[in-house]
């Protein structure tokens, strides 16, 4: 047998000289998870809080402001207060009982009696007051009011409706348009058409002309079509409306529709 | 942070797992960062110095110099087989013909061995970093799929199927796969850069080892 002598290879080829700082590699690694979750749970990246919209107004061309919204709808007029047939009360006087010096106890009981008896008279017209109100608003029940608050008829506290208002009202009820065309929000905010129109005292339509078009030829006709519709209004105007404007627009659609 | 505090245990199992291998895979992207970086840097130096002192013995000295370099240890190796090979001829009555080209063979064999230890040194843990890009977002997944089947059972449970209800739950369950996302993307993204880099080191070093068989074979011999 021949002794072989053996040598294992020089370490340097397996030692890796930055062995020892993977452990520093990994302590790094840690500390960075630890303040990206830090940051995650105080609030460092997360969103800004978006700013609300400037609120968007619409305003209503059919109703016109009331004066007083809290006040809801008012009473309305009755033609003439309803008299309903009270029997009339008799007046009962008191007896009056001379005080007798010897018993004051009979003096105040005489002067309870008569307190009872006014009581009595003041329910007995209260009463007699509330059944008047009472059928006052069963006949104002009796007749639907369909108009809205704002227009003739309404009976409310409104400020008034002038002719105006109440011809641009008939037009809008008359207005009709493809339901696609208001699904299109995009389109609904640019869409609009100013139309100058002049009615005769005996509400017919005499002339219309379009101040401004709505480059849609589809609105437009609708607009034509609305105005045909509107040519005779269901009743005579005070005074006569010459070249008044009306705008259409979407959006006074949209809400009509809603 | 609520999304994580409100998971079911499952899901924060989930969280934990992915949160390890996104420790880890950092942890393995920094230390390769400056590994390969030095290496990289070690080698370029290293092989200007070979190149202009010619001479082993001097070579070996400033070996210092280059300690993070893969060359440095194949040039080593070399160095140190040449020695023991004088050593043992020197006390032989053999050929010089045989000696010299057992010698060239042995050199080769030791630049081989050298090449290959140090390629596994440079590639070390970078397997970590594929697995952690491949099995993260299925890790991931698993934790949003079971956490959605929660949610869903609650939903069952509670008789109402409103956004309300919903929401919570399923918005809960895809922080899982988020987080998966979140520690495989650089993974995959680190693996790719190193293997590139590893690959033009082993490169470097394939090319070395021609060199040094080369002056090997030009060697005078002593006898």
């Amino acid at each position: 047998m021949t002794a072989v002598s053996l040598r294992r290879p020089p370490s340097g080829v397996h030692a890796d000289p930055l062995a020892g700082r993977f452990l520093g590699a990994y302590l790094v690694s840690l500390l960075l998870h630890g303040l990206l979750l830090f940051g995650l749970a105080g609030g460092w990246l997360r969103s800004a809080p978006r700013e609300d919209k400037p609120p968007v107004y619409y305003v209503d061309l059919i109703h016109k402001p009331v004066l007083n919204p809290q006040a809801g709808r008012p009473e309305p007029r009755v033609a003439a207060p309803v008299s309903t047939p009270v029997a009339p009360v008799a007046r009962v006087e008191p007896k009056t009982v001379l005080p007798s010096k010897s018993l004051p106890t009979e003096r105040k009981s005489a002067k309870v009696a008569a307190g009872h008896v006014s009581n009595a008279l003041q329910k007995l017209r209260d009463e007699q007051a509330l059944q008047q109100k009472f059928a006052a608003l069963r006949q104002a029940q009796a007749v639907p009011i369909e108009t809205p608050v704002g227009l003739p008829d309404a009976r409310g506290n409104e400020a008034g409706v002038t002719s105006l208002v109440y011809v641009q009202a008939f037009i809008q009820q008359n207005w009709a348009l493809s339901p696609y065309l208001l699904a299109d929000p995009a389109k609904m905010a640019r869409t609009e058409a100013w139309v100058r129109i002049t009615y005769g005292k005996g509400g017919r339509l005499e002339s219309f002309r379009f101040e401004k078009e709505s480059r849609d030829p589809q609105f437009d006709e609708s607009i034509k079509r609305a105005l045909a519709k509107s040519k005779q209004l269901p009743s005579e105007l005070p005074v006569r409306l010459e070249d008044i404007l009306v705008v259409f627009n979407l959006k006074a659609l949209a809400e009509l529709r809603r | 942070m609520e999304l994580i505090t409100n998971a079911g245990l499952v899901v924060k199992l989930v969280l934990l797992i992915l949160a390890y291998f996104s420790v880890t895979s950092w942890a393995i992207i920094i230390f390769k960062t400056l590994t390969i970086q030095r290496a990289t840097r070690d080698s370029a130096r290293f092989l200007d110095f070979f190149w202009a002192k010619r001479r082993f013995d001097v070579i070996s000295q400033g070996l210092g110099d280059f300690r993070r370099s893969p060359l440095t240890v194949l040039f080593r190796e070399v160095n140190h087989e040449l020695l023991q090979s004088r050593r043992a001829a020197e006390g032989a009555s053999a050929d010089v013909l045989d000696v010299d080209l057992g010698e060239q063979e042995r050199v080769a064999r030791v630049l081989r061995r050298a090449t290959t230890s140090e390629t596994h040194r440079l590639e070390k843990y970078l397997s970590f970093l594929a697995t952690t890009g491949s099995a993260a977002p299925f890790i991931g997944l698993f934790g949003t799929v079971w956490g959605i089947m929660d949610a869903f059972h609650g939903i069952g449970k509670s008789g109402s199927a409103s956004l309300a209800v919903v929401a919570p739950g399923i918005s809960e369950a895809l922080v899982a796969t988020a987080i998966g996302l979140v520690a495989a993307i650089p993974a995959v993204i680190a693996y790719n850069h190193f293997v590139n880099k590893v690959n033009v080191l082993i490169g470097e070093m394939d090319n070395f080892s021609q060199e040094m068989l080369n002056v090997v074979q030009r060697m005078p011999r002593s006898r």
